[in-house]
């Protein structure tokens, strides 16, 4: 019989020969760009690496001098204001308003997915037995698909694949499978590519009487680990709704999407750090869109117009903050009505709205916003009945780098045909002398419906792996806008590299300013003065903004306990308006606090 | 940042300990490492007091989220992770000391894992638990009747 310290020491022994966990999975799996920063190293990387922590500066609505006087924007208090572009990577330019060899498009066909270019119409890649819906990685050449595959049974049950479009070694692979008795439901990637988050949901079985009693159904949201095919439950599951899911950004442990519940009601969910919030929508309004990085959401509604007939209703568009809900921006028209809400998705890669108004006459209007709609707005196309397309709402959908949009149409007649136009989202590709994008007329003669951009090139899948652009900047910015030094200063603020900085003076100057830096939600707020500097360098401009705090507010251990302390980025600016980051410096400024 | 980086050095050297330490209560290694994962994010969010046991703190942390997660989280892969479990006990079933905590129950497991494994004093797995010293004394004399009871049995 052992005693007390023989059985302690068996304990100690044995113990010691149970298996070890691997080194590398010691500490949660992290994605890249939460690796510690070298404080005064590097700095267009150490900026994008604070910025990608969701780490914020207190950013004002940038003085948007919007396209069309018939919208006013009501802009939010500067603390509730967007940290929205922080950690996005921003648009890129690697094709522009013309077919490209580099990218392709998936459709659906019969149960089928086909992956083809966008010049060819022959589709290398088909996947069988998918449902017709993918969702597309950060990286562009990664699509993840529902599909039914044999169960033990002899029955068939829904799993979720990967595939790779450039690595022939990662195609078709199996990440999940739907529980027992769930139909799949939307899923998304993560915001760094390392994940998914799904949704499934139960049937919702209804009694034999139309409109009878339904029976309760619920959705499960799951996180997948892609790497490791590890599928953890969420809690909780959502009972008697349905629910979609938006966006997992795995640095902030955050993950969105919305419920639509038996009583009608209409939520906005995070789900945080293990806790849900759940967020009431306001009352007429519906979710238009909402980006994969867990930035921002947008909102449709309508209000009676004004100086018109009392029956029409003109579009509210408010954008909001996935992580909080807070409103950060809201849009309203005042005297143009349309027939319904208009119709919103993100630029990808960037905070920029691609809008697609229903007018009543039956045409419409697509228009790009930049910055959430602070920035410039820009009409991409107006259809009409008459003209090429013979309905007002056809498919918008965004190349996989942002750098253009596939605008088109289905014409049902000689066996059925997508055509309309790809149009050029980047200012650097613009028809010769004009202000309007470059476009081209695009078709799709051979069957399947598109639903989706992907990147088939290596060379620009790798493009779209580095985390932030340094030139040229697909920021949209017209050519010239960046004369002079007001010019430069306003193109680089509202350029998605230094959206951040919207709040800095817009001329070279000074102005008081809240700093709000990193630490325990909701981040410590510091006051300073944010300064803007610039000067003539070659044929453009570094703009530089500089924030000066005093020491006894806060200050790192290496650094002096008392006085001013500063913190600079700068920006180069060139005369075609790319933005490139410089190397920041300084003393440790609030924002790098973790 | 400076912060970050000795929590991550601090739990490191405490891992392979903590680790298994989990493995021998939980017997389910999938809970046991995301326990471990969830312990080490809520250091990072609110570190242990400086001078609190280590091992002792990831232990009861590590504990509390695997409770909690055995309620309401389940993981989809459920014949994986049976494989696993089913690994384990054969591995720890071949071990004279999994025979003898395989008799306890989880509670009084942990409890004789803290003490006898991680070198906890009655005291400080008292404070680790949050009960009085007079539970811990006891559970430990609880645990060590069933073990003896069931080696004179074997």
């Amino acid at each position: 019989m052992p005693e007390d310290d023989t059985i302690g020491r068996i304990i100690q022994r044995d113990l010691d020969q149970l298996p070890l966990l691997p080194a590398d999975r010691w500490v949660p799996r992290e994605p890249a760009a939460r690796e510690r920063t070298q404080f005064g190293r590097t700095s267009a990387v150490a900026l994008a690496r604070a910025v990608s922590l969701g780490l914020a500066i207190t950013v004002v609505a940038a003085a948007a001098d919007l396209g069309l006087a018939n919208w006013r924007t009501q802009r939010i208090a500067p603390d509730e204001s967007p940290t929205a572009a922080i950690g996005v990577p921003g648009p890129l330019a690697l094709a522009g308003g013309a077919p490209s060899l580099g990218f392709g498009l998936v459709s659906t066909e019969v149960n089928t997915l086909l992956v083809r270019n966008e010049t060819t119409v022959s589709a290398p890649f088909t996947i069988s037995n998918a449902l017709p819906q993918v969702a597309v990685s950060p990286n562009g050449h990664e699509i993840a698909y529902w599909r039914t595959v044999p169960n033990r049974t002899g029955g068939a049950m829904w799993e979720l694949f990967r595939w790779d479009l450039i690595d022939p070694a990662a195609r078709d692979v199996g990440v999940m499978s739907a529980p027992a008795g769930e139909v799949p439901g939307s899923f998304v990637w993560s915001s760094d590519g390392t994940g998914l988050v799904v949704n499934t949901h139960t049937a919702v079985q209804r009694g034999p009487v139309v409109g009878g009693p339904s029976s309760a159904a619920h959705s499960t949201w799951f996180s997948v680990d892609v790497a490791s095919r590890k599928a953890t439950e969420l809690a909780p599951t959502f009972e008697s709704v349905v629910s979609t899911v938006y966006a997992w950004d795995r640095q902030r442990d955050l993950i969105t999407g919305s419920a639509f519940t038996a009583r009608d009601q209409n939520a906005f969910i995070t789900l945080q750090g293990g806790r849900v919030a759940t967020h009431a929508l306001p009352a007429g309004a519906m979710i238009a869109a909402a980006d994969a990085y867990g930035r921002s959401v947008v909102l449709a509604s309508a209000k009676d117009c004004k100086g018109i007939s009392s029956a029409t209703r003109c579009p509210v568009l408010e954008t909001r903050d996935q992580a909080t809900f807070n409103a950060f921006s809201v849009w309203e028209s005042l005297n143009e009505p349309t027939r319904d809400s208009p119709e919103v998705v993100f630029r990808p890669r960037s905070q920029d709205l691609i809008v697609q108004f229903p007018l009543p006459n039956g045409d419409a209007r697509v228009e790009l916003w930049s910055d959430l709609g602070r920035g410039a707005h820009q009409v991409l196309a107006t259809y009409t009945q008459t003209a090429r397309f013979t309905a007002p709402r056809e498919l918008v959908l965004p190349r996989a780098d942002g750098s253009a949009v596939f605008l088109m149409k289905f014409d049902n007649s000689a066996g059925g045909r997508w055509f309309g136009e790809i149009v050029s989202l980047s200012p650097i590709y613009t028809t010769q002398g004009g202000k309007d994008p470059q476009r081209t007329p695009f078709e799709i003669l051979t069957g399947g419906n598109p639903i989706a951009s992907v990147v088939l090139d290596p060379a620009f899948a790798r493009a779209m792996a580095t985390p932030r652009q340094t030139s040229p900047s697909p920021s949209p910015v017209q050519p010239g806008s960046a004369a002079g030094p007001d010019g430069a200063i306003r193109a680089v603020q509202q350029s998605p590299v230094a959206s951040m900085f919207a709040s800095f003076p817009t001329t070279a100057g000074s102005k008081a300013c809240d700093i709000r830096g990193g630490g325990p939600a909701p981040g410590m707020l510091v006051p300073g003065t944010c300064r803007t500097d610039v000067q003539a360098s070659g044929s453009g401009y570094v703009v530089t903004f500089t924030i000066v705090w005093d020491a006894s507010q806060f200050h790192l251990e290496s650094d002096p306990g008392f006085g001013p302390l500063q913190h600079s980025w700068p920006f180069a600016i060139d005369a075609t308006g790319a933005v490139a980051p410089g190397s920041d410096s300084g003393n440790f400024p609030p924002q790098y606090v973790r | 940042v400076d912060a970050r980086d000795d929590w991550t050095t601090l739990y490191r050297n405490a891992v392979p300990r903590v680790y298994r330490a989990l493995l021998a209560t939980l017997r389910d290694p999938e809970l046991a490492e995301d326990a471990l994962h969830e312990a080490f994010a809520e250091g990072l969010r609110r570190p242990p007091a400086s001078g609190e046991n280590l091992p002792g703190w990831l232990f009861r942390v590590a504990l509390r989220r695997a409770r909690r997660r055995r309620w309401g989280f389940t993981s989809l892969q459920g014949q994986e992770r049976r494989a696993a479990v089913d690994e384990l006990d054969a591995v720890i079933d071949r071990l004279e000391a999994g025979r003898l905590l395989a008799l306890l129950t989880q509670r009084q497991r942990a409890v004789v894992i803290a003490h006898y494994y991680l070198g906890l004093t009655q005291a400080e797995t008292a404070n680790l638990f949050g009960v009085r010293p007079g539970t811990v004394s006891a559970t430990i004399a609880q645990a060590l009747t069933k073990m003896r009871k069931g080696t004179t049995h074997a």
